[in-house]
């Protein structure tokens, strides 16, 4: 049995062709358009570190950036970084919340492996990952897991 | 380097189309996420071509940024999908039906 992918050809292969049919039409369009700069002379001046570059461009240290070439024409980016810093952190806090499990409209922490009900010491149930108490949850994997197999693998 | 300009745009329009193939077609939500990181790629590669093509670094510069907000995407995608497995014991993304007009 293979477990590789295949086409499905059902009610998906009219959005797949529309897809492939965009690839077609952008390529013409690309193909049609003229660049009048050719790669070989575009590119950075010999000698000065690109890395270092960005890492001023990025820090908003133009007094350090190199004036050779249109290098010296980067936009400084830090506030975009600040910006950037803070949406990440944001991420990570909604990460969490979405992570948390509820116990009894208790929220749980994301990263604790053992819990039981509020007030009880029974620790012989152990959480899973998804939120259901041990022996529950597994016997519906289970359950998931042998229908997979008879019908021949998850394939969408 | 000396490949045309034109080469980067077909490879990076592959890309995105390749991406919007998976959307398209998969119900997966991982499926989904992965293909929204191809095309935020399709995104990077032109970018970072163009960048070199008018010789400053704007688009390199620009590139990590967008790199930092697909790990974000990411973050809060696969919160997302845990909610879904959690509340639907499927990733389907036709499965949940309340949201929908």
């Amino acid at each position: 049995m293979t477990t590789g992918p295949r086409l499905r050809l059902g009610e998906s292969l009219l959005p797949g062709v529309l897809a492939v049919a965009l690839f077609g039409v952008m390529a013409l369009v690309v193909l049609n358009t003229s660049f009048t700069t050719q790669m070989a002379d575009a590119g950075y001046p010999e000698g000065i570190s690109i890395t270092s570059e960005i890492g001023y461009a990025m820090l908003d240290l133009t007094a350090l950036q190199s004036t050779e070439g249109n290098v010296g024409n980067t936009e400084p980016f830090l506030a975009a970084f600040i910006l950037i810093a803070v949406v990440l952190d944001a991420a990570l806090d909604a990460s969490l919340v979405l992570a948390k499990r509820e116990s009894e409209g208790q929220p749980v922490a994301a990263l604790t492996s053992v819990s039981g009900s509020p007030g009880s010491t029974d620790s012989s149930q152990v959480a899973t990952t998804d939120g259901g108490f041990g022996d529950e949850a597994e016997t519906d994997v289970a359950r998931e897991d042998a229908s997979d197999t008879e019908t021949g693998g998850e394939d969408r | 380097m000396s490949v045309a300009i034109e080469y980067y745009v077909l490879l990076s329009m592959a890309l995105f189309c390749i991406g919007l193939f998976g959307i398209l077609t998969r119900r997966n939500a991982l499926m989904f996420l992965m293909s929204v990181e191809i095309m935020l790629n399709a995104a990077n590669i032109n970018l970072i071509a163009f960048a070199f093509y008018h010789g400053n670094l704007t688009g390199q510069v620009f590139a990590l940024f967008t790199m930092a907000l697909a790990a974000a995407e990411v973050a809060v995608g696969l919160g997302i999908i845990l909610v879904l497995y959690r509340n639907f014991r499927d990733v389907d993304v036709t499965v949940p039906t309340t949201m929908r007009w």
